[in-house]
């Protein structure tokens, strides 16, 4: 089911009729709605015989938190029972491993279902036990990595004691199936989405014309944007030889940076005002990225629920652990600056390690998230060297100017990433991108596309694209000064609003049109 | 020990970190992205070194670094827990 179709528009219609028709008798009533929608959509759209490992997932991580709950009281009783400090002591410590060994058993079983159905067959492919990455026909459920993390999440809060685990496994199994987000994230946390899941709401509460707007603008992003460029994506990097002009690759390269943008964040788009429709807001999930300052900063506002999740679960527990601690007292010998940054940087590159297979187990994805964990760490192990230069050639760090280098700077050092992503053959991506400083060739640009079977319609019809490309810059440039388009659009007179909304409509119906054959889906919903 | 729990000392020590901030009136310190995770792996390595107490990863949570003073009663009760 297309998100831009008749089908799921139809499926949306039915489940907010019931969902507010439900709600005039009873709000408390209405996640139940919510719930059944949410399976019906997973089975509609993903393959029913997965929803297995879903259940068990989230039975998993709604009946382990249970369980600690119930140590932590038994915990409390004994202490309360002991004779003595040691004996209080005693019981803590018992009671903290049998609740670290259900917590480990239960991140084993979540975990252990993911990396079989995601990574076992291509492992075995990589070392030559399989006949090709799917030849083990293992049905990979849609958003597997999505409602995963997500119940992990659920898990490791509950752990930590951050709120009361649900008691209720349906209400639970809803936090986990939500049907906006299991296509393709965002990866939500329990804490802000599971209250407002359950506490029902009023259709004269929700903000209808601001999500059909949002809507239609993720709409514009993944129709116009991303679909119109995947095939000539495909064209240029399907067949890569030694003789790829650099040219053609940094053209490739740039088109999938627009692609990747169009259909990620605008599925997501898509699918938050989707969520909104019935008064249910997720996290947010881009902020728009190709701003961004730094690669560190881009990964503050790429895919930001996945660095959040890092950030929490791998980054934090990891830096702060005690071999981490001494690494930085070891390495601060050397420098102060060293032994504060160096735990950071290692805890950086394991996560961005984590990224890379997270997004698949093939060489080229390892690749890819190494680099950037790389460049972050260097970048943080040298900022007083970068310091310093800037210093001594008097560079005004807080001037427009330099702003705008930051930007381009970035932008460049994330397409080199994209090579490591998208060019599916690791030794291609290193070909590409020695080709790109040493065999440039423009003058073969138009005869290797036209050979590489990107005709001149492809080109033409680039021209949609473009324009695409302009509204969504001017939007986000709009944005990141602070205006509130979406307001400044709804606030305009009825004549500038509908001119405006049939262009966008227009380049929606036009690009839904010449893509009609093209791949469907979100390149996230694999993940 | 105790003595040397001050806000004061604490919005000292952030400075030491990172300056040019506002830590006597800033409540939104990590909300409002003034500081990262690079400078709170920092901050706690300077809670370590200045107060002499571990702070574990589930305490590494928004609500406890967005003001000095949220960070200061983290490092209170942490010491009280361990004491």
């Amino acid at each position: 089911m297309d998100l831009l179709s008749l089908s799921f528009v139809l499926f949306l219609a039915v489940s907010l009729a019931a969902y507010y028709l439900v709600g005039r008798f009873s709000q408390r009533a209405q996640w139940v709605v919510l719930l059944a929608a949410s399976l019906a959509f997973y089975c509609l759209v993903g393959r029913w015989q997965t929803l297995a490992y879903m259940l068990a997932c989230a039975a998993v991580t709604w009946a382990a938190p249970l369980a600690l709950a119930r140590m932590d009281a038994r915990c409390k009783e004994e202490r309360a029972a002991a004779p003595g400090r040691a004996a209080r002591r005693a019981a803590k410590a018992a009671w903290a491993g049998r609740r670290r060994a259900v917590l480990v058993a239960a991140l084993l079983a979540c975990f252990g279902i993911l990396a079989y159905l995601k990574y076992w067959n291509v492992l075995l492919y990589e070392v030559g036990l399989a006949a090709s990455p799917a030849s083990l026909g293992l049905l990979l459920p849609l958003g597997i990595s999505f409602y995963t993390f997500q119940s992990v999440s659920y898990l490791v809060d509950a752990y930590n004691g951050r709120f009361e685990p649900q008691r209720n496994f349906l209400k639970h199994l809803l936090f986990v199936s939500w049907f906006p987000q299991v296509i393709q994230g965002p990866i939500n946390r329990y804490a802000d989405l599971g209250p407002q899941l359950l506490e029902g709401h009023s259709a004269k509460d929700v903000p209808v014309r601001r999500s059909l707007l949002r809507f239609g603008y993720g709409a514009l992003k993944k129709y116009a944007i991303a679909n119109m460029l995947v095939g000539t994506i495909d064209q240029i990097f399907s067949n890569v030889t030694p003789d790829i002009p650099g040219s053609v690759v940094v053209f490739g390269i740039l088109l999938y940076s627009a692609q990747q943008y169009g259909d990620f964040s605008g599925g997501i788009d898509m699918v938050e005002a989707a969520s909104s429709l019935f008064g249910v807001r997720m996290a947010e999930n881009f902020r728009r990225p190709y701003f961004s300052v730094s690669l560190a900063d881009f990964w503050r506002r790429w895919h930001i629920t996945l660095g959040t999740w890092m950030r929490d679960y791998v980054f934090f527990p990891f830096a702060v652990s005690r071999p981490m601690r001494a690494l930085g007292a070891r390495a601060s010998r050397l420098g102060e600056h060293l032994g504060r940054t160096l735990p950071a940087c290692v805890a950086n590159l394991l996560v961005f390690l984590i990224v890379g297979l997270w997004h698949g187990a093939e060489p080229h994805y390892v690749a890819w998230g190494l680099y950037n964990g790389l460049v972050i760490a260097l970048a943080d192990l040298l900022a007083p060297a970068f310091r310093r230069a800037n210093e001594a050639l008097r560079v005004d760090t807080g001037s427009r100017a330099h702003r705008v280098f930051c930007v381009v700077r970035t932008f460049l050092v994330v397409n080199v990433g994209w090579y490591f992503d998208r060019i599916y053959d690791f030794g291609d991506s290193l070909l590409c991108l020695r080709n790109t400083f040493t065999n440039f060739a423009p003058q073969q640009f138009s005869l290797w596309l036209s050979q590489a079977g990107v005709h001149g319609s492809a080109i033409k019809f680039m021209g949609f694209t473009a324009v695409a490309c302009l509204i969504v810059f001017i939007v986000s440039l709009a944005q990141e000064r602070g205006v509130d388009v979406d307001g400044r659009i709804l606030g305009w007179n009825c004549v500038l609003r509908g001119l405006f909304y049939c262009m966008v409509i227009g380049l929606i119906v036009v690009t839904s049109y010449i893509t009609q054959n093209a791949a469907g889906g979100f390149m996230y919903a694999n993940f | 020990m105790d003595d040397d729990l001050t806000l004061d000392h604490m919005i000292e020590l952030l400075e030491d970190v990172k300056g040019n901030v506002d830590y006597e009136n800033c409540t939104t310190l990590v909300d409002d992205r003034v500081l990262d995770s690079f400078d709170i792996l920092s901050i706690i390595s300077s809670i370590n070194d200045e107060f002499d107490v571990s702070v574990p990863a589930k305490d590494i949570v928004p609500d406890n670094f967005n003001s000095a003073q949220a960070m200061l009663d983290m490092v209170k009760r942490l010491v009280d827990e361990e004491g």
